[in-house]
């Protein structure tokens, strides 16, 4: 039985999101009716394939480069030394993580009107706060799993500086790697910014192609670059964490004592809140400036409330599905319970970054037949995508939190006779509550963001609040954007915040 | 003058008393063993000794000098000249065996030819001379308890500082390890200070033995 649910969750990760790539592969290899690299020979032939693939590879050079200094340096200094607010600081960092990046681009356009740089610097501008969060929190759970005495090892030959930079920088390597790779490839696949921003890059290519000139054949074949680059990430990944899997961790031992920046302290939290308030506090200020009136927001409800709704509906649907599969093949890839577990979190991997337009185009072409009509005409194609797209955040989330519990407790109960759903229900399930929780919310808040996803694929009149938004961006005013955006936040907010707030009240203590 | 001192030394965590005025002195080339039940404090005297702590009263000397006192860390780990071998080893694994110990003579500042000569009488003599190229996890238990002895003893330290050392090896591996400990000691005459809850292992360690219980000492 046990073996059969793993296989079924292995199987339902096939059937969302591998299965319409391999489709799409296949499909790009056969033109004429036979199989051949004609589409190939005239994308790569093609000047225009290079100069998108050009800007996206710059866009993401970029990008990673200003995300990965930027949250490598934050997360050593709320993690590692005595900077007061730490926290808080690396929560703000971390909000533009929660929406959709192209609203950090809407804010700046607020502010900064037509001078706001359009292009290239505009995107690295936005993208960069917009990731940054992937590397700090990725740097501050690395550091979090450093063993304290290997630091102290160090300490007691060299002073922090060489400590940080060959001890423990050295020791977080994967964690920083993972994190770069990861910004590198979802700067590929990214869509709504460069969109607005104007820039054109290889995932605005794929949706252009397909959305405005229904050129599936074209923009199937324009998306392979883009996979063999998440391929080769993927790949690279996997070689630095040598099979291994890197799971988030949280609450992590920390007994060394933090490093005292001294007199240096004022003018370090001076840089660091000057830095929050340029990246993450002006735009958002910015769309609630221009997006938090009546008249605004009023319009925004009437023209856009059913569409909130929908984001709400279709995330919290695919947040519950995720989390149930999170649930097994985190399992699987935890205690590596079936051969090849490895490849599972590979594939996961692979999906979470392929670009989103891509995984689209792969949904679209397996199931927009007449006979798949239930799926392809329904919302049910919009939770196909985005259970592919991020079952890997479920399933390391579980992974975490699996590590966390001896497999002892599952063995005992085993022992004592008890059959593997009742294992589940029973001893796996209560154990992995918290796990269970951060995983729907997190699900929860990165199905809510997605823009591509919802763009291509949602039915006619079933769209969500991010495709809403960046089609209204074509002829609505620059207020009602702002109040869309408004409402994308609070979307984001106010459920956390209430599940923030349910989760304290239950876990109080008597 | 005293290898080192503490004189009414206290510390507290979060509101709980770990040591309580407590005061000792230990002379050059002593062996001297902190012995007793766990959270008795035996650990936060060996991490005050090496300065990753600073005592909340009291003060603490190393040859004379006053090193931590009254909640300050007065002079650094990296300046203390103290080894240590910590109760997981913490040997570094992304360095080989030569690195682990090169480590803390580049940042005394020695010349690689001088670094190397020193690695390998270290290494001669806790009989790892042929594994310096090898990384950590490529070593058994009782190999890697070597390399962590000979990273603390490669910088030439005023005192080594043992954390419970051998409480993870097997009967065997210990007898084998603790002669060889003494037979160091013997040849090279640093001051030994070592934690441990093994009655067996105080005994066979140490001249002298401290005996703590809730934080304060008693005597034997």
């Amino acid at each position: 039985m046990k073996r059969a649910t793993l296989y079924a969750a292995v199987a339902v990760l096939m059937g969302v999101g591998l299965i319409p790539i391999c489709l799409m592969i296949a499909s790009s290899l056969w033109a004429d009716g036979a199989v051949s690299v004609k589409n190939y020979v005239e994308i790569l032939g093609n000047t225009r394939t290079w100069i998108l693939f050009r800007n996206s590879l710059v866009l993401s050079a970029l990008t990673t480069a200003a995300a990965g200094i930027g949250g490598v340096m934050l997360g050593i200094l709320v993690t590692k030394t005595d900077l007061p607010m730490g926290k808080t600081l690396a929560a703000v960092f971390s909000l533009p993580l929660l929406f959709p990046p192209y609203i950090l681009a809407v804010g700046w356009f607020q502010i900064l009107g037509s001078g706001l740089p359009f292009g290239l610097p505009g995107a690295v501008l936005v993208l960069g706060p917009a990731f940054l969060p992937i590397v700090l929190l990725l740097t501050i759970t690395s550091l979090r799993g450093v063993n304290p005495a290997l630091e102290e090892a160090g300490r007691l030959s060299c002073g922090w500086p060489g400590v940080l930079t060959q001890i423990t920088i050295p020791l977080i390597k994967p964690g920083i790697l993972l994190s770069l790779v990861l910004v590198f490839l979802l700067t590929m696949g990214e869509f709504g910014a460069p969109l607005f921003l104007r820039l054109n890059v290889f995932p605005v290519a794929s949706f252009t192609q397909s959305s405005a000139f229904y050129n599936f054949g074209a923009a199937t074949t324009a998306a392979m670059p883009l996979i063999a680059v998440v391929f080769a990430g993927v790949l690279l990944q996997q070689h630095a964490l040598h099979k291994r899997t890197f799971s988030f961790r949280w609450g992590g031992q920390q007994t060394l004592g933090r490093i005292p920046l001294g007199r240096k302290t004022p003018l370090v939290l001076l840089a660091v809140v000057s830095l929050a308030v340029v990246t993450v506090g002006l735009p958002l200020a910015g769309v609630l400036w221009r997006g938090s009136s009546l008249t605004a927001l009023h319009e925004a409800f009437q023209r856009a409330g059913g569409s909130a709704m929908r984001s709400f509906l279709y995330a919290g649907i695919a947040a519950s599905v995720l989390s149930l599969l999170g649930f097994f093949l985190g399992y699987l890839v935890h205690r590596r319970a079936l051969r090849g577990w490895w490849l599972v979190d590979a594939a996961a991997l692979f999906l979470f970054t392929t670009p989103g337009t891509v995984l689209a185009i792969g949904l679209i072409a397996l199931w927009n037949h007449p006979s798949s009509n239930w799926v392809y005409a329904t919302p049910a194609i919009v939770i196909f995508g985005f259970v592919a797209q991020y079952a890997a955040l479920s399933i390391r989330i579980f992974v975490a939190g699996f590590s966390q519990t001896s497999p002892s407790l599952e063995e005992a109960a085993e022992v004592a006779g008890a059959g593997w759903f009742r294992r589940v229900f029973g001893v796996l399930m209560p154990l992995a509550k918290s796990a269970m929780l951060t995983s729907w919310t997190v699900t929860f808040v990165f199905c809510l963001r997605d823009s591509a996803l919802p763009l291509l694929l949602a039915p006619p009149g079933a769209d969500d609040l991010t495709a809403r938004t960046l089609t209204l961006m074509a002829n609505g005013s620059a207020e009602l954007i702002a109040a869309l955006c408004v409402i994308a936040v609070l979307l984001a907010l106010v459920p956390l915040g209430a599940l923030g707030l349910g989760w304290r009240l239950w876990n109080k203590p008597a | 003058m005293s290898a080192l001192e503490f004189q009414e030394v206290s510390k507290k965590y979060d509101g709980r008393m770990a040591l309580s005025r407590l005061s000792f002195q230990i002379e050059r080339g002593e062996r001297i063993v902190i012995h007793g039940p766990s959270g008795c404090g035996k650990t936060t005297v060996l991490r005050l000794l090496a300065g990753f702590l600073a005592p909340d009263e009291g003060s603490i000397r190393i040859e004379g000098k006053e090193v931590g006192a009254n909640g300050k860390v007065c002079i650094g780990p990296e300046s203390r000249r103290i080894g240590m071998v910590f109760q997981d080893l913490a040997l570094w694994p992304h360095l080989t065996v030569n690195q682990n110990l090169e480590f803390a003579l580049k940042a005394q500042g020695l010349e690689a030819a001088v670094r190397k000569e020193r690695i390998g009488e270290v290494l001669a003599r806790v009989r790892l001379g042929d594994l310096g190229e090898l990384y950590p996890a490529r070593l058994s238990g009782g190999q890697q308890q070597r390399v962590a002895i000979a990273r603390a003893l490669v910088a030439q330290p005023l005192a080594l500082l043992m954390d419970e050392p051998l409480s993870n090896l097997d009967d065997d591996l210990k007898d084998d390890l603790s002669s060889h400990l003494l037979e160091l000691h013997t040849r090279l005459g640093f001051t030994l200070v070592y934690v441990t809850h093994s009655k067996e292992e105080m005994k066979k360690i140490g001249t002298r033995a401290i005996l703590l219980r809730d934080g304060k000492e008693v005597s034997g």
